[in-house]
């Protein structure tokens, strides 16, 4: 394999650029133009056999900028392997990121035409992935999200199993959970959880994702300059209430029985909310003697034991 | 077989009864293998039927009891694994790693273990079902396995077998010498969510013909309202159903009827929904439980089973076992008025039932059940 310099006409870009398939995971570094900008192209840009670029793609758009004429290359011999000769150079960020290593076997089967057998034979064995088909079908469909939700997966770290829930939902409903980031706090597990949330209930109502974005409270999180965290604990009321009808009327119904007992605030009484389980769980801080007796007495109130067996029968 | 495209049988049982019978069926269209197929998807393994060897123990307990429910304390032989029919509720689409629908055709291995468990408790009753990855009985014209497991417990003495099933397959069982030993039970529900939800199953009335056939072989029966659906209509079909059965049953023959709601693991939600895209099980409120399924918010639980208890109460009679499956104490205490003290305390209450009723086995002594675990 020995240096050339050739011209910057001779390079064919098109074939193996599965960074641009990967677009919005990988970012040209600032660092590298100004290199190349005071010292010129150090390391030389590798082409397969027939002019194809390798690797380098960075390199060979920041040249272009610049102006460059022609650049240093290497071509690499007829017997290497392109896509395993690229699996190899970013084996290491593949196996790190999901979203990457998806996107990675949709272009080699779907751009440089290999089969599924060589791709399970050949590639899933660096990608420590053993030889499951399962796998091969999740990757394709994660390849196929919304490029705004690839990237914000890539972003946030996604785990493949998150991904695969992700490749179930519209993608409509994925792209608008994507667009309230700024007015919800998103992270992966929330973004996740909003998603089912929204998809569920447009299902449950059978209401389109327009009408559902005209409800009063998605209105007030959307046009609305409350804080991040205040439009994102109306959102999960909301929701949790549009999602539990019945528990919510219950939970009040008790809430206000509750209300009616005199006792001190800082006496805690809770219950299940789920109305699973059947108890009250009661607790309170005390400071004195004389103010520990208080509150026995208060939990020994007619009206406290009335409504806390109110709330016990109820459970 | 006309949904199954495949038959293999595993080498070590190629003699076996169930290996025989299903050749005739295949007209003798078989392929030998020493190990079981593999199928990734459940329901591509519904196309295959093996006759697997018994490897390992096979007679376990329910594999969903849990100490914070009031469970049966029923025991399972994995004698089955997934099934020709399609519910679309059914926790197998999440659960088996490899989907090939086997039948074990070693029963004289299976009854060797049973009768060894057994015998180390003479004194407990046994209750032990095939139900627990597949039906007990929508494979019996292709492999005679409940046929050949009927005629071993018969002779068993603290042993009873419970058949499980959403079909009509009855007829190969009906002329067996059963010595009341088996339960014959369905699951049901109304015509309407057969239809919706439990695909290539037997329909309403052909159950009722089968469990009819049943009635008049002698058997015990038992009737399994579980999943019990959430649906406009539910009041009245559900207690519907519990007197067209009692018009064709009589309360004497009934072993027991078990009640439960639909519940499914969080995980399970995806897998339904991608499986059965135009499914509405999914929709209605429900509440994480403390095993991990969520089910229908409890108040509509207990409505739902009351009114089935209800039903039972009014169309048969106040003997009949009744029993919730996966629910806490307070829920029995709700719908019927009383709760066990424990999962053995239950077990105990099923052989004091089956003595009382039936007349099956020595008279049980709680000890004998809740001095084993």
């Amino acid at each position: 394999m020995k240096l050339q310099q050739i011209s910057i006409k001779n390079i064919n870009e098109k074939t193996y650029n599965f960074k641009s398939a990967l677009s919005g995971c990988f970012s040209c570094p600032l660092a590298l133009k100004e290199s190349i900008r005071q010292f010129g192209i150090l390391s030389p840009l590798l082409l397969s056999k027939d002019g194809a670029l390798v690797d380098g793609f960075f390199r060979l758009s920041i040249a272009k900028e610049l102006g460059l004429s022609e650049l240093p290359v290497i071509y690499l011999p007829e017997t290497v392997s392109i896509p395993i000769f690229l699996l190899h150079l970013y084996a290491d960020v593949f196996v790190q990121n999901k979203v990457k290593r998806a996107q990675f076997i949709s272009f080699l089967i779907n751009d440089l035409k290999m089969s599924r057998a060589e791709v399970m034979d050949n590639v899933f064995p660096v990608l420590k992935l053993g030889k499951a088909d399962k796998i091969l079908r999740e990757s394709l469909k994660i390849a196929e999200l919304p490029l705004g939700v690839r990237t914000f997966a890539f972003e946030k770290q996604f785990s493949h199993k998150q991904l695969v829930l992700l490749t179930q939902y519209s993608p409509l409903v994925m792209t608008q959970v994507l667009d309230l980031q700024g007015q919800l706090h998103l992270t992966a597990a929330s973004f996740l959880e909003y998603v089912e949330w929204i998809a569920d209930d447009l299902k449950t109502n059978e209401i389109s994702l327009e009408t559902f974005m005209s409800l009063d409270f998605m209105r007030v999180i959307v046009t609305s300059y409350d804080p991040v965290y205040h439009k994102t604990a109306l959102f999960k009321q909301e929701m949790y209430t549009r999602r539990n009808p019945l528990l919510s009327k219950l939970n009040l119904a008790l809430t206000e029985t509750l209300n009616g007992i005199s006792v001190d605030k800082d006496i805690q009484i809770k219950w299940d909310r789920t109305l699973e389980n059947k108890y009250v769980d009661l607790s309170f801080r005390t400071v004195s003697g004389d103010d520990y007796q208080s509150k026995i007495q208060q939990l020994n109130y007619k009206d406290t034991h009335a409504g806390i067996g109110k709330i016990l029968d109820a459970l | 077989m006309s949904n199954i495209k495949n038959l293999t049988v595993d080498t070590q049982v190629q003699d076996s009864d169930a290996a025989r019978l299903a050749k005739v069926f295949a007209n003798n269209d078989v392929t030998l293998v020493d190990a079981t197929p593999k199928t990734p998807h459940y329901r591509d393994g519904k196309k295959t039927l093996h006759i697997a060897p018994k490897k390992g123990e096979v007679l376990d307990k329910c594999a969903t009891m849990n100490k914070k429910y009031s469970c049966c304390n029923v025991h399972v032989l994995k004698s089955v694994s997934n099934c020709p029919y399609d519910c679309s509720y059914c926790f197998l689409q999440n659960y088996l790693n490899n989907g090939t629908m086997s039948v074990v055709g070693d029963i004289d291995a299976m009854i060797t273990e049973i009768k060894e468990k057994l015998a180390a408790a003479p004194g407990r009753q046994f209750r032990i079902g095939t139900w627990e990855l597949g039906d007990s009985l929508a494979l019996e014209n292709e492999t005679g396995q409940a046929s050949a497991l009927i005629k071993e417990f018969a002779k068993l003495d603290n042993g009873i077998l419970e058949l499980r099933t959403k079909s009509d397959i009855v007829d190969p069982i009906l002329n067996l010498d059963h010595q009341k030993r088996t339960v014959v039970s369905w699951s049901m529900n109304p015509e309407s969510v057969i239809r919706q939800y439990e695909f290539k199953t037997a329909s309403f009335d052909k159950r009722m013909i089968a469990i009819k056939k049943v009635v008049d072989a002698g058997y015990l029966l038992g009737f399994h309202f579980d999943p019990m659906m959430l649906f406009d209509n539910w009041e009245s079909e559900y207690p519907d159903v519990i007197r067209q059965l009692f018009e064709i049953v009589p309360p004497e023959q009934i072993a027991w009827f078990s009640l439960g709601s639909l519940r499914f693991n969080p995980e399970m939600k995806k897998k339904m929904e991608g499986n059965f895209p135009k499914t509405v099980l999914t929709r209605p409120e429900m509440v994480l439980g403390d095993d991990g399924k969520v089910r229908y918010v409890k108040p509509l639980r207990v409505e739902m089973y009351k009114k089935m208890v209800e039903a039972i109460r009014e169309f048969g009679d106040d003997k009949v076992l009744i029993y919730l499956c996966m629910e806490r104490w307070d829920m029995w205490d709700k719908v019927l008025g009383w709760h066990p003290d424990s999962i053995d305390h239950l077990d105990y209450l099923f052989a004091a039932s089956l003595h009382d009723r039936f007349g099956l086995g020595n008279t049980p002594i709680l000890t004998d059940y809740t001095s084993a675990s």
